[in-house]
């Protein structure tokens, strides 16, 4: 007779523990034995099942003749046991003496309940609440048996708890599983990975991380991974982080880190924020790779760029000049000499002839000057970089039929012929492009010194381009880039479609 | 009387083709000859011409940087630029320095004299060849 006051007292301390213990064997071991007393059973076994869904694992036993507890340590869903059958036809399955049933006639099973002195046993599936099935719950008997239903009421909640339990095994093991293929992923990954917490605060680093800086794990943790980043690019960067981190937006940043040797690498490190699975922010996981060679390719390319376009530069102007001081010079003098000899020309088809002559001198002098100012412009070496910035406006204006307002504030005197070359050719660009391709009908230039530097910006209300496919395609804008980083200045494009471009070139000066 | 006149220019035979249209003249004296624009200015300030000639490609110093030198040291001083660059931005900032005249060097043949006569008598000349552009552009 079970004592149903000390049964509940049982099922209520593993309730206890079942919430409280994360060891799983001794909890087992307790159900068995809350089990045996509830069902006054000789005997008793847990089950889980196999991730093949046809088999199920032996957990834990009492009672059972140790090479029993062996062949049943995993049991088929077609086996001749009262396990086999429940799991096969996921329903409760007793026998009250294996003696007299017949689906154990000759088998194994049959022995082995011999062998373990079992007469009477039940088998009830343990399903999570969803009714998946995950395992089984066994009694058994050293005689003949048949559990009432009352028996059964008190053991059903033990099987519930018991399926509570092997589910929150499962989930465990599975986070388990993953976690250990994303160690072994993150660590065997060509790039170090990152992970911070709601404070910005580091809180891991992959094995790729520590072989790089050489560093200790704990090194990394909370402000200190950036200790290794040089200090020219360790504001930067760490501004760049905590505005993406601040707003939740993804980012990406090139700055450089201190490896195990003490030199300096170019890393590029891309984060995104993460979330709980209940949305919850949990702070930012990212990686960053070793990008030192293309960052050195891309300068050494930058490099050549600059100079292929300041030598282009100066073979322009010196074309330039050869064209204005050489060969305008002559011609102009040759226009005065032919008007003289047309004044003195004794027959009027002479004297209309050699007109004829000095028009198309003074023709081809115009031509001359236009290629040589298209090729050099004169007006940025006699007026300056402000008065050669507003005729320029004027002239896109007039010829492109577009209005052009130039605005000028704080303009030195005099800038370094580079800089100004560099902002005039830039302004060129963006009015041709602003011109040609925004439909717009204003444009605002604004040319204004601030002290240590100067900036221009050109600005259209008109169609935008998408930045990426005209970075990808055209000279440009990458040589208006390069043109800026030859004076160590910066461009900077905003455009969206159909909302309009503008550009900011910002120079310093020293 | 005749008027004494500066000549600057880098290019030689274009002094030398502007010296013998003078000489042709009573009126007109070369009084000194540069190429450079930074002896334009040592030259101004010793000769003290009536008039300068005054082109504005120069080796040191570019014409209109020259004027407004000389300007400076004499407000009084008349000069006239001589120049094959018809851009109307450049016209009008060698303008501003404060030169009386602009003569384009094509039209020079037929304009230089009137021009220079112009300009000693106190008015200003511009070449009938500098026209300044139509456009939308505003200026602040």
């Amino acid at each position: 007779m079970t004592d149903h006051g000390a049964a509940a007292r049982m099922l209520q301390a593993i309730s206890t523990r079942l919430i409280s213990e994360t060891t799983c064997d001794s909890l087992y071991l307790q159900i068995l034995d809350a089990a045996s007393t509830l069902m006054s059973a000789d005997a008793a076994s847990v089950q889980m099942l196999d991730t093949d869904q046809e088999s199920l694992l032996l957990l834990n036993w009492r009672n059972f003749h140790p090479s029993s507890a062996a062949y049943w340590q995993r049991v088929a869903a077609g086996a001749g046991s009262t396990c086999g059958r429940a799991l096969r036809e996921n329903n409760r399955v007793v026998v009250s003496d294996i003696e007299s049933c017949e689906f154990m006639a000759g088998t194994q099973d049959q022995q082995e309940y011999r062998r373990s002195g079992i007469r009477a046993v039940q088998s009830t599936p343990l399903c999570s609440r969803s009714g998946k099935p995950l395992g089984m719950l066994s009694t058994h008997w050293t005689n003949p048996h048949m559990p009432t239903e009352e028996d059964f009421r008190l053991f059903d909640v033990l099987a519930r708890q018991t399926a509570d339990l092997i589910e929150r095994t499962l989930a465990a093991e599975a986070i388990r599983e993953s976690e250990e293929r994303l160690r072994l992923i993150t660590n065997t990954a060509p790039v170090t990975i990152w992970m911070t917490g709601i404070d910005k605060g580091c809180t891991y680093v992959n094995q790729a991380w520590l072989d790089f800086t050489g560093r200790p794990l704990e090194a990394a943790f909370g402000s200190g991974w950036a200790d290794g980043i040089h200090p020219e690019d360790g504001k930067r960067s760490w501004d760049t982080y905590a505005k993406a981190f601040d707003s939740r937006e993804p980012f990406q940043m090139d700055y450089r880190v201190r490896r195990h040797d003490g030199a300096y690498r170019w890393m590029r490190d891309t984060g995104v924020p993460r979330y709980h699975s209940d949305g919850a922010f949990a702070g930012y996981i990212g990686s960053a790779m070793d990008v030192t060679e293309r960052k050195l390719a891309e300068e050494a390319l930058s490099t050549i760029n600059q100079r292929l376009i300041e030598a282009q530069e100066e073979e322009r102007a010196h074309l330039a000049r050869e064209l204005h001081d050489d060969i305008n010079q002559r011609l102009a003098l040759l226009t005065t000499r032919l008007s003289a000899l047309a004044r003195a020309a004794s027959t009027t088809e002479g004297k209309r002839t050699l007109e004829e002559a000095h028009e198309e001198v003074v023709s081809l002098t115009k031509d001359i000057q236009g290629l040589s100012h298209r090729l050099h412009p004169p007006r940025l070496e006699y007026l300056g970089i402000a008065d050669a910035a507003a005729a320029l406006c004027r002239e896109i204006s007039s010829q492109q039929g577009v209005e052009v307002c130039f605005q000028r504030e704080s303009v030195p005197e005099e800038l370094p012929k580079r800089i100004s070359v560099c902002l005039y050719r830039v302004l060129q660009e963006s009015l041709q492009n602003a011109a040609k391709h925004s439909s717009a009908e204003q444009i605002e230039v604004f040319l204004r010194g601030g002290g240590d530097h100067i900036e221009l910006t050109i600005r259209d209300f008109g169609a935008g381009f998408d930045l990426e496919a005209a970075t990808a395609c055209g000279l440009g804008l990458t040589s208006m880039k390069e043109r800026l980083r030859a004076v160590d200045g910066r461009l900077t494009i905003e455009t969206k479609p159909q909302r309009g471009t503008l550009i900011r070139a910002r120079v310093p000066l020293s | 009387m005749s008027h004494r006149v500066l000549l600057v220019d880098d290019y030689e035979p274009w002094r030398r083709f502007v010296a013998s249209t003078l000489s042709a003249s009573a009126h007109w004296q070369v009084a000194g000859e540069t190429a450079d624009g930074l002896d334009a200015i040592q030259k101004a300030k010793a000769l003290r011409p009536d008039l300068i000639l005054l082109d504005i490609g120069l080796p040191s110093l570019n014409g209109i940087v020259v004027a407004r030198r000389i300007f400076e040291h004499d407000p009084g001083i008349r000069i006239l630029f001589l120049s094959e660059n018809s851009s109307w931005d450049i016209v009008e900032a060698a303008l501003r320095t404060g030169a009386q005249g602009y003569v384009l060097k094509s039209d020079a043949e037929r304009e230089l004299l009137p021009a220079m006569e112009s300009i000693v008598e106190g008015r200003q000349f511009v070449s009938s060849s500098v026209k300044p552009p139509s456009s939308k552009v505003a200026s602040a």
